[in-house]
């Protein structure tokens, strides 16, 4: 569905080797590398939001960065890293104007798109908090508005940048478990993250970052390995088996 | 189902709509019967309803002249001035994301009225004043968004306010600079009284030339009313919401200056209106542009004709307009930051 060819990435200048990459629909897909790794730049390269220093990136054949505005929103549903609001738009609002793609120019919301807005908050439990002030709700509470946003939106690809960047524990895990639902009944997600753990517990395929190119690309389970883990983070990290799940643990932070 | 979202909102928006619009009506009668030469109010919708061809018999003379050539000229300017000034505060607040600009804020009003000086200077008609005073208000706004959008890593809603202050006293000194060289006894006096807002010398012809640049303004502003919703979420994000913010935000700059400098023009620079209206009307209706703009455009209008009232009838000689909107708008703005929402600060 996405593929990266010969692509550099950067803002002004290449942050690393040229990198290749194809990801296919109906997959749940993480981009895994520490902070400052140029993950969230390969990020915006992949949709289209920056452009590559060299190569091209095809969505459905087509060249990303020939998209128009509303084809590409049509395309992927891209949900930000966590953005301070200026205004006070009630949740309704906020997930209604993902809607934007299927409106006319000078035109405003109609029945359905309201109703498809309506459904997308329900589907994550959230229409309770429709009029109360986007500004006002929690981080979690914020972070799945924003995710019935991106479904709202009805793109072919949800697009997540470290969705529980800023997020406590319990919502954390209550954002993760809304997206792997999500993956379940069959929406394709690329999900940037920089824990580990989230890979290996939630994803199909992973791609591993660091200095802005891929090191490496494939099935969680077998290339996150304990050396690769830390040569990716640069500390002493080990994979370990607990039941059927793997995690991953600082090798040298317990206490003897 | 498909009614719940904001039917609690719309119905507050056609209530506070309502009350507003009857608000203006009635003030404007009123304005109109007060001054020099009272007028009783039965005379005045005795007028109207001649004038529209509803009463045959026509009203006196003298109380036509007066309402035709004097107060209606002078009532619908400071109604059409308020209501611009705050549609163009709206759309600046939420183009360039931030609750503390406005057109004084930005330098556009300041840049304006150096134009328009400039204009008083070179003794040019009043199409050309406008123009000059445009063509002030694009430069300034132009200047303070380069400045700010070329300093990057600090706080963008501090600096676009510092850089709307820095191009403004800018264009303030310019403004010195053309008094220094106007004639004392015939242009100064003029551009001095002019700088601090005055509808005094308002008259039909300025109000017919102002008229059709401030609806050809407001146009973008009504279609695109959604997507302006989008685009004050910020650049990435309408992007990703399928809006390009380049051109249609840099469109909308455009019409909020083109209507503030007709306003300018005919008024003077009066400060306050585009600040303080639209947090007004925010808190009212929340900041959905549908609803916000027209809000805040009847709250301008009534605004401008109730202060513009008072500065006609509250001493022997007239008080220029924008001292009393500073009287207003200042402690109604220090209000605001105490008490108002956070969440827009």
């Amino acid at each position: 569905m996405i593929s990266a060819r010969n692509l550099q990435i950067g803002y002004q200048k290449p942050l690393g080797d040229h990198l290749h990459l194809e990801l296919n629909a109906g997959q749940f897909h993480m981009i895994l590398g520490p902070n400052g790794s140029g993950k969230s730049t390969l990020f915006k390269t992949l949709i289209g939001l920056i452009r590559p220093m060299s190569g091209q990136v095809l969505v459905n054949q087509l060249d990303v960065h020939r998209l128009t505005a509303i084809a590409r929103a049509k395309t992927f549903a891209y949900v930000p890293q966590s953005q301070q609001q200026v205004f006070p738009y009630t949740v309704g609002e906020m997930v209604l104007m993902g809607r934007t793609s299927h409106i006319k120019p000078f035109s405003v919301p109609s029945h359905s798109d309201i109703e498809r807005s309506d459904e997308a908050m329900a589907s994550l439990d959230i229409l309770g908090l429709k009029d109360q002030e986007f500004t006002k709700l929690s981080g979690g509470q914020r972070q799945l508005t924003i995710l019935a946003r991106a479904l709202a939106q009805d793109a072919q690809i949800l697009v997540l940048d470290e969705p529980t960047a800023s997020l406590d524990f319990g919502n954390e895990i209550r954002v993760l478990e809304r997206i792997r639902h999500l993956a379940d009944q069959g929406w394709t997600i690329i999900l940037s993250t920089h824990n580990p753990d989230h890979a290996l517990q939630l994803a199909d395929t992973v791609t591993t970052v660091s200095h802005g190119t891929v090191k490496d690309h494939g099935v969680p389970h077998q290339i996150l390995t304990s050396a690769h883990l830390s040569d990716l983070y640069q500390a002493n990290v080990e994979v370990v088996s607990i039941g059927q799940t793997k995690t991953c643990i600082a090798a040298q932070l317990n206490r003897a | 189902m498909v009614e719940i979202l904001g039917k609690t909102s719309q119905s507050q928006t056609a209530l506070s709509g309502g009350l507003l619009a009857i608000c203006l009506i009635l003030l404007s009668v009123i304005a109109s019967g007060i001054g020099q030469y009272p007028i009783d109010y039965a005379d005045i919708i005795h007028a109207l309803l001649h004038y529209f061809g509803i009463e045959q018999e026509p009203p006196d003379q003298t109380i036509r002249l007066v309402l035709s050539e004097v107060r209606l000229p002078r009532v619908l300017a400071s109604v059409l001035v308020g209501a611009v000034l705050a549609a163009a505060g709206c759309v600046f607040q939420g183009m360039f994301r931030n609750p503390l600009v406005s057109p004084d804020i930005l330098g556009v009003s300041t840049g304006a009225g150096l134009g328009a000086a400039a204009g008083i200077l070179l003794s040019l008609s009043i199409i050309s004043i406008q123009l000059m005073a445009f063509l002030g208000g694009l430069i300034t706004v132009g200047a303070v968004y380069l400045v700010a959008s070329s300093i990057r890593q600090h706080e963008p809603t501090l600096i676009l306010v510092l850089a709307g202050i820095v191009i403004g006293s800018l264009a303030g000194a310019c403004l010195s600079l053309v008094k220094i060289l106007a004639d004392p006894y015939d242009q100064l006096p003029a551009i001095t009284f002019w700088l601090l807002g005055s509808f005094a010398a308002v008259d039909k012809i300025d109000l017919l030339g102002a008229l059709p640049l401030c609806i050809l303004a407001l146009i973008p502003m009504v279609l695109l009313r959604w997507r302006i919703n989008v685009l004050s979420l910020g650049d990435e994000e309408a992007r990703a919401l399928g809006v390009n913010p380049d051109k249609i935000r840099l469109f909308l700059i455009f019409a909020a200056t083109l209507m503030t400098a007709a306003g300018v023009a005919i008024a003077g620079v009066i400060g306050w209106v585009g600040l303080v209206v639209p947090h007004i009307a925010r808190l009212l209706v929340g900041p959905n542009f549908n609803r916000l703009l027209p809000i805040a455009m009847l709250i301008g209008a009534n605004f401008l004709l109730l202060v513009d009232t008072i500065a006609r009838t509250l001493t022997q000689t007239e008080t220029p307009i924008g001292i009393l909107t500073a009287f207003v708008g200042a402690p109604v703005f220090v209000w605001l930051l105490f008490h108002a929402r956070r969440s827009w600060m």
